[in-house]
């Protein structure tokens, strides 16, 4: 065990910064980002210490190099060597850290290597009289030296661009970046060249402040996300220390676009999306919003999910609940407007939350065969009200129920049964029945006179529907010259589709019979009693006859009702006209 | 309007319905389109996306007929379509076929067969065969048998007929977590945990059942993969019924754990049964009942279609209990009598016990 040696881990930093630059950071400009949390958390140190002390950060252009300057509490010769100079080691330093500052993991002047050689920091402590230089290189190495006392207590972080990212360092481009990622800083920001200063942040973005107007929070809107929006509310959150505004899309949005909003931490750019922290309904607004409290993963891209991201999850809709509540009594026309365009992500929340229900049930719309109806508007209009969960069986009521005079919406798609069932438990006033095809067909009126020949005339047709899995039925309906309509509710065409495949010849077949809905659910051709030609075929004898007609009459009914005619039927329907060619041409020929 | 233009504004719509029911439901429309007009190219590809679409749901009503129509349209105009085409959604009926109790083992047995022909006509080589066959030994949880499948696979040649890596990773890690050999598995999963290989499912899937097995068998690191879960499924935003599985293994390692987000979780699942597989509802009825053991009530925003919903929102632990447990108990005995064995109701018993 003598021999044995303990060595240390060689790290090496070209390698280690192109892991940065390539895995954990996704632009190479967050080093302006970097550098503004560095200049932040300086000041913020020494506001800790004076209340009343102004902070600001000067960004100084001097063709490719760039001083970003900042009046924070500096740094002493120690802090240079322990804070700057080991990796993965923050300057911020207890509660204060945690709670106030911005910058955790001590790797972020790391990602000033990415677009320059190196990086020197001259500092004068608030605490010490005198003034450091600290030289980083991309090689790994660092120097420090003394150098006479700065003019004011601060740090200046300089930098020299790469040839690749000279672009970076332009004044228009560094100002963009400042502003993507520094706009709700609370510090004044000045860029300074040829000895000119413009000032262009003052630390008090519009949509952090309680006092802006709508009007100037829809400005702001409009200039970070170019898009006239229809209205703007705002968000807080006490779990996470959030605040925020969220604006709504004035347009139909498609749910599988990515929405971008402006996620920041501690005033800083974090990101465009938080899919964690925004509830369902953010799909239709964008939201830019702050938080004071949640926490960063390392990459500071991303927030990490925790249990007070999930509280202040259910803060942020509790927000949008109480704003939509608001604008039913102050704007119910903006009210309407939003549900009229967002209706597919109200409905949605509606159905997993009573109380939006309850509030806006009377606004949502619903596709009725009478259009597009608020519910409020069948409710006042209609005594009795049906609906459907199947788009087969709407589709088949919407043609009859319409002759009917009767109101039938379509339920068929999420949420939209849901509602239905949870307004019709709290409105026991109201008469909502849930309709199927074959309810339409029970309210036609019974057939009259000859019961027995009726009996017998469906006996014979049903020998012949059965062949194409349907049966017979015989009532008076208008219009007088519709001979018969089909009728089949979702389940009798899957069973009917299920027949016609399990007669083929794939292992499939047999196992079809297990997917039927309900057994022998039939569809049903239903004959008018009171069309003319209906009467004549319950008067035929001729079997031949008789058959071609039942056959020519169900194919007419699939036509009428925009049915799938398989081959199968169409078959019979030309044999039947077959039939009838040969039928009567044997009039003309002559009799041996 | 002509009826290929009605069939692409369909599509469009399919597009942005947010849920994959609603994009089934849709779908179903366009294909009755197709139907009615006689054109079997639309027939043949509207029914492959349905299918590609309720695949991302707890339910296969759709595509069992659905894919019947197609191998028929196939088989009656040969060389017209491209078998190939839809062999991959040939190999999910066949699980399919296995998770509903109704089919018998000559039928799911004739299924495979046929699948197993015609990936050898079509050039692919008996990987994905064994691929879904480990999957059918798992089902009747004859955990050698899914190894010795697991082997097989593993000596043919890789093609794209075969599981997508992750999930064949997940199948053998799963496969030696149910043989008890924890340890084992852990490694084994290492390209998962460390995220070299994922899909749409993985490492969820992974994660949820390392969670829950882990925590059966006492061991500590459970918690370690529950809130790797956690962060797979937070990170997915929104993900589909699909997983219901594995969400019924994650709420029951909640309730195990006293996990304030318990009920909360069991609010978003529970209507994934709502016309789900016959496994599923087995499943998750097994992993729910022993939640609803105890006295009390609990408020729940549960959908009206749940066959125990109460408009109170009330719900009294002891009913949902006796519904679950009845529910597990009729699922496993439909299984176990098609399966030939008792394998299921003896789950059930485990986890009432």
């Amino acid at each position: 065990m003598e021999n044995q040696k303990q060595f240390q881990f060689q790290v090496n930093m070209k390698g280690m910064i192109e892991l940065l630059s390539e895995h954990i950071y996704s632009s190479p400009t967050v080093f302006v980002r970097e550098l503004l949390q560095n200049g932040m958390d300086a000041v913020t140190v020494r506001k800790g210490i004076d209340e009343s002390f102004k902070g600001k950060i000067d960004i100084t252009f001097e063709g490719d190099r760039l001083i970003f300057q900042d009046n924070g509490v500096g740094l002493t010769q120690d802090d240079v060597h322990q804070f700057l100079s080991v990796i993965g080691q923050s300057s911020k330093r207890g509660e204060l850290a945690d709670k106030d500052l911005i910058g955790k993991f001590g790797i972020g002047l790391l990602s000033c290597l990415v677009v320059s050689e190196a990086i020197v920091v001259e500092s004068r402590s608030l605490y010490k009289e005198e003034s450091v230089r600290w030289t980083g290189k991309a090689d790994g190495t660092y120097e420090v030296e003394m150098i006479p006392l700065l003019d004011q207590v601060g740090t200046k972080v300089i930098l020299d661009a790469k040839k690749a990212w000279r672009s970076l360092f332009k004044r228009e481009e560094v100002k963009q970046n400042v502003l993507f990622y520094g706009s709700a800083l609370p510090i004044e920001v000045n860029l300074i060249e040829n000895g000119e200063v413009e000032q262009f942040l003052d630390g008090n973005p519009v949509w952090l402040d309680n006092d802006s107007s709508k009007e100037q929070l829809l400005q702001y809107g409009k200039e970070v996300f170019k898009t006239r929006f229809l209205d703007v509310f705002r968000l807080y959150s006490e779990a996470g220390e959030i605040q925020g505004v969220a604006y709504i899309i004035p347009n139909k949005v498609n749910t599988t676009a990515t929405k971008e909003h402006k996620i920041f931490l501690k005033k800083m750019y974090l990101c465009d999306q938080a899919t964690n922290l925004l509830p369902e309904w953010t799909s239709f607004v964008r939201c830019i919003i702050n938080s004071n409290g949640l926490q960063p993963t390392a990459s500071r891209e991303s927030l990490m999910n925790n249990s007070t991201l999930q509280e202040a999850k259910k803060e942020l809709s509790d927000c949008f609940k109480e704003y939509l509540k608001t604008l039913s009594i102050t704007n119910p026309e903006v009210l309407e407007k939003i549900i009229s365009i967002h209706h597919m992500f109200i409905k949605a929340l509606a159905a997993s939350d009573n109380e939006i229900m309850t509030m806006f049930e009377d606004y949502l719309p619903f596709e009725t065969n009478q259009g597009l109806m608020s519910f409020g508007e069948i409710k006042e209009t209609y005594k009795n009200i049906y609906y459907t969960p199947s788009l087969d069986d709407y589709r088949q009521i919407r043609r009859i129920a319409g002759s009917q005079n009767k109101l039938v919406i379509n339920a068929a798609y999420s949420y939209e049964t849901d509602l239905i069932e949870k307004i019709k438990r709290s409105h026991t006033e109201l008469t909502l029945e849930r309709i199927a095809p074959n309810d339409i067909l029970e309210e036609f009126e019974d057939a009259i006179d000859d019961t027995k020949r009726i009996e017998e005339f469906i006996e014979k047709a049903n020998k012949i529907l059965k062949r194409h899995f349907c049966k017979a039925e015989v009532k008076r309906f208008e219009p007088k010259d519709t001979t018969a309509i089909y009728i089949a509710n979702e389940d009798a065409l899957t069973s009917k589709n299920i027949q016609s495949l399990s007669q083929t010849a794939n292992p499939f077949a047999s196992t079809l019979q297990h997917f039927k809905k309900k057994e022998e659910v039939m569809p049903t051709l239903c004959f008018n009693q009171q069309s003319e030609l209906v009467e004549k075929v319950m008067l035929i004898d001729d079997e031949e006859l008789f058959e071609a007609l039942i056959n020519v009459v169900y194919v007419q009914a699939l036509m009428l009702g925009g049915y799938t005619i398989n081959k199968k039927e169409m078959d019979t329907f030309n044999d039947a006209l077959y039939q009838f060619m040969i039928l009567g041409m044997s009039n003309f020929l002559p009799k041996f | 309007m002509n009826y290929n233009l009605e069939i692409q504004k369909i599509l469009l719509k399919v597009e942005e319905l947010p849920s994959f029911s609603d994009k089934v439901k849709a779908l179903k429309e366009a294909i009755a389109l197709a139907d009615k007009h006689n054109d079997l190219d639309w027939g043949f590809d509207l029914r492959l996306t349905l299918i590609q679409k309720e695949r991302n749901t707890s339910k296969c009503e759709e595509s069992f007929p659905a894919f019947a129509w197609i191998l028929n349209a196939s088989d009656s105009n040969e060389d017209y379509f491209d078998e190939s085409e839809f062999l991959w959604e040939y190999k999910w009926m066949f699980c399919s076929a296995y998770r509903n109790a109704s089919l018998s083992l000559d039928q799911i047995k004739g299924i495979g067969n046929d699948l197993r022909q015609r990936l050898k006509k079509n050039g692919y080589s008996d990987r994905a065969y064994y691929n879904v066959m480990t999957g059918y030994a798992l089902h009747l949880r004859d955990y050698k048998l899914a190894q010795e499948y697991i082997e097989l696979a593993d000596a043919e040649i890789l093609d794209d007929m075969a599981n997508c890596p992750a999930c064949e990773l997940d199948t053998k890690v799963e496969t030696l977590l149910d043989l008890g050999h924890i340890d084992e598995s852990l490694i084994k999963a290492q390209d998962l945990i460390n995220k070299k290989l994922t899909c749409y499912s993985m490492p969820f899937q992974t994660f949820c059942s390392f969670a829950y097995k882990l925590h059966e068998a006492g061991d500590e690191r459970a918690s370690i993969y529950f809130d790797k879960a956690l962060d797979e499924y937070h990170a997915h935003d929104q993900y589909d019924s699909s997983v219901g599985y594995s969400m019924g293994l994650l709420v029951a390692y909640m309730y195990k754990v006293n996990h304030p987000e318990l009920w909360d979780f069991f609010s978003r699942i529970a209507e994934w049964q709502i016309g789900a597989e016959d496994i599923h509802i087995y499943n998750f009825a097994k992993y729910m009942a022993p939640i609803m053991k105890g006295e009390g009530q609990v408020e729940l925003n549960l959908s009206p279609l749940l066959p125990y919903y109460q408009e109170s929102g009330v719900y009294q632990l002891s009913e949902l209990f006796s519904y679950f447990k009845e529910t597990a108990y009729d699922y496993a005995d439909r299984f176990d009598q098609r399966n030939n064995n008792s394998n299921y109701r003896k789950e059930v018993d485990a986890a009432l016990a």
